[in-house]
């Protein structure tokens, strides 16, 4: 039976290359500090238009590399979901199903919440959103950059390049007090509805404590040392944060910020930061 | 309504296109003529030669042009050329035509992308509205979506082209470069049964083919010997098949053709064929390279939701493409736009097709600004004809 017809799983996203399922999880796993109960499987089907042997090739060689990332990580205590089970050749991986919201989700009840609120400050602010540098962060905005300044840092001490930075790859454990997850979207979506999968309790932390970053989708990541890459890594981040929030522009400067106290090489990094968004990533076209 | 002619020779062809356009619904083509600079097989066309042939090829193909969509000079509006990307020499040569005709006849002249030039004739010629686009040629390979007055540049390779690949390889197995490499290369596939090992590179959005194409070298270095490498594949062959039959799989190398090995080597040859035959590599080389250019065309349209992808260039007009094309957008619920080798191929229509636009929103080149450039990338023009 396919994940996507089993009873006890309901699916979350569907990109290119993968469906990203819940499903119950009846294992214990004993290293786990709260056992747990859900899963995500990540299913890279075979792809109609591609000669069966080079699927065959391809899709273990991703899974594989997705999971050895994310257990290089695990090793080097970066907070990033625990690998549970790798089946290679049907194409798909099982890992822990971090509860929590994602930051794109965190960003946007907040964006929300200011527009409720109204006042002149905020129609100002939005009206000049691309001012990266100058744009006003409320206090509980710097902890969370803080905490994804830090998440990325350790990330790359362990010399994992994650190669799709977004603001929904990132997930505040345990969620934000007062945030609720907005249905149908991200990680916080409940499956009550389609009567499978129940979600993990979440719990509510008291404070505006140091959140808990946890990273993940490692499907394009990849092992490298390089400064340069670790700086398009950056540079993703900012393109995707500048169009999904462009209302959060002095975020991203404090992430950079955070990253570059916290990171080995860090203000290499941003240095090589600018030379990338000179250069924008890519090289110039002859021909 | 405006009459545009364009002229484009920014690799080994010169084309002359006549459009008339009426409204961004509204077009007539009146002309669209071109002549191919073809080199005998295994040799490239080198820029100088390429330029010669340009020069010689303006005038016969201008007036051609003219006579076909029945036009004097006077109905001319506007005379469109091909800025860049491309080769120099070819590239100066054409421009040269362009900006002479533009003060003989009195007229304003354009100076248009060549790649911005391909998006907009095949959106013109199939009707496709804001797809993602997939341009593949002898020069470029990228995958392109249009946002906020740009064409976008989401993936594409970070060596050498697709085309690029497809000639190289094709100049290693000998191939006629008549009518196309890449042409030829698709037959011999239709025929190829076994897929070959070769590298498959796709970096996230961004795909590379330099790997491959080394690979795909080494493993036609033990077809040298062979007789065309027909000895394994079965009737519809070129008519090279019959007589070198048994010559030797080069794995046993043995210079000279004494009775003996020619013996065991037809005794080899029939009952454990070798797979490395001609048609075997130029299917493997497609299905390989086309996937990777798939999966990249697919990622796009998943992050930017788009349901239609467009595919042109002159790699374009491959129907194993298309058609891997067309499965994975059948999957995504979605539509393939493709045109026949008359518009995917480079071709003068599309510099008249892309110049008419500009002009109608307002460009005009002035006289020293029509210069070219070997450089020249999709997203650094801005464009003023798209209201979406």
């Amino acid at each position: 039976m396919s994940l996507a017809s089993h009873p006890h799983s309901a699916i979350i996203s569907q990109g290119a290359e993968a469906c990203v399922f819940r499903i119950e999880w009846p294992i214990p796993l004993p290293t786990l500090a709260r056992p747990p109960t859900t899963a995500i499987a990540k299913h890279r089907p075979p792809k109609p238009y591609r000669h069966p042997l080079l699927d065959a090739k391809i899709t273990p060689r991703r899974v594989l590399s997705e999971a050895r990332c994310l257990a290089r990580l695990t090793r080097a205590g970066v907070d990033v979901p625990r690998v549970f089970l790798v089946d290679p050749e049907g194409g798909v991986l099982y890992m822990e199903d971090v509860p929590g919201l994602t930051v794109k989700e965190v960003l946007w009840a907040w964006a929300k919440e200011e527009e409720e609120r109204g006042g002149g400050a905020g129609a100002e602010r939005s009206a000049q959103p691309q001012d990266a540098d100058s744009a006003y962060v409320s206090d509980r905005a710097k902890a969370l950059a803080e905490s994804v300044g830090l998440a990325l840092a350790n990330m790359h001490a362990a010399e994992v390049v994650h190669g799709d930075l977004t603001t929904s790859n990132m997930i505040v454990r345990g969620g934000w007090p007062g945030v609720d997850a907005v249905s149908g979207t991200g990680a916080g979506s409940g499956l009550g509805s389609k009567g499978g999968v129940a979600q993990p309790s979440v719990a509510t932390l008291s404070t505006v404590t140091t959140p808990r970053i946890s990273l993940i989708d490692f499907g394009l990541a990849h092992v490298s040392p390089m400064i340069d890459d670790r700086a398009v890594d950056l540079y993703v981040l900012k393109r995707a944060m500048l169009s999904t929030h462009p209302e959060a522009g002095g975020v991203f400067a404090h992430i950079l910020d955070t990253y570059a106290c916290a990171a080995a090489q860090g203000s290499q990094v941003v240095r090589q930061l600018a030379e990338v968004e000179r250069r924008g990533r890519k090289r110039s076209m002859v021909g | 309504m405006t009459v545009a002619i364009g002229f484009e020779g920014s690799a080994n062809k010169l084309g002359v296109g006549i459009v008339r356009y009426t409204s961004p619904d509204t077009w007539d083509i009146l002309a669209n003529v071109r002549h191919t600079y073809i080199t005998p097989p295994g040799e490239g066309f080198l820029p100088r030669d390429t330029a010669a042939h340009h020069r010689s090829w303006a005038v016969k193909l201008t007036k051609q042009a003219l006579k076909e969509a029945g036009l004097s000079v006077a109905d001319v509006d506007v005379v469109c050329y091909t800025k860049g990307p491309g080769m120099g020499a070819p590239l100066v040569s054409t421009a040269v035509v362009a900006r002479t005709l533009a003060l003989l006849w009195n007229k304003p002249i354009i100076a248009v992308n060549h790649c911005v030039a391909h998006i907009e004739m095949g959106r013109m010629i199939t009707g496709a509205r804001n797809p993602v686009v997939l341009y593949v040629s002898g020069g470029n390979t990228q995958v392109i979506a249009y946002s906020h007055k740009r064409y976008r540049i989401f993936g594409e390779t970070i060596d050498i082209a697709i085309g690029n690949c497809l000639d190289r390889f094709a100049r290693v197995i000998n191939l006629p470069n008549d009518p196309a490499p890449g042409y030829n290369i698709e037959q011999y596939a239709k025929r190829g049964t076994t897929l070959l090992d070769l590298p498959y590179t796709v970096k996230g959005m961004d795909v590379s083919f330099s790997g491959l194409l080394t690979q795909i070298e080494l493993l036609a270095g033990s077809l040298a010997d062979e007789a065309d490498g027909e000895a394994a594949s079965s009737s519809s062959g070129p008519p090279v098949a019959a007589p070198f039959a048994g010559a030797q799989p080069s794995k046993t190398p043995t210079p000279s053709t004494t009775p003996a090995t020619k013996t065991t080597a037809t005794a080899t040859a029939t009952p454990n064929p070798n797979p490395v035959t001609k048609p075997n590599l130029c299917f493997s080389l497609q299905e390989t390279a086309f996937a990777m250019l798939v999966e990249t065309t697919e990622r796009a349209m998943a992050h930017v939701g788009a349901t239609e992808v467009l595919v042109v260039g002159g790699v374009g007009c491959n129907q194993r493409l298309q058609d891997m094309m067309g499965d994975m957008a059948r999957q995504r619920g979605g539509t393939v736009y493709a045109a026949d080798e008359r518009f995917c191929i480079d071709n003068g229509l599309m510099i008249a097709v892309a110049g008419v636009l500009m002009y109608a929103s307002g460009h005009e080149t002035a006289l020293e600004d029509t210069w070219c450039t070997q450089r020249y990338r999709t997203d650094e023009v801005l464009v003023t004809w798209r209201d979406d």
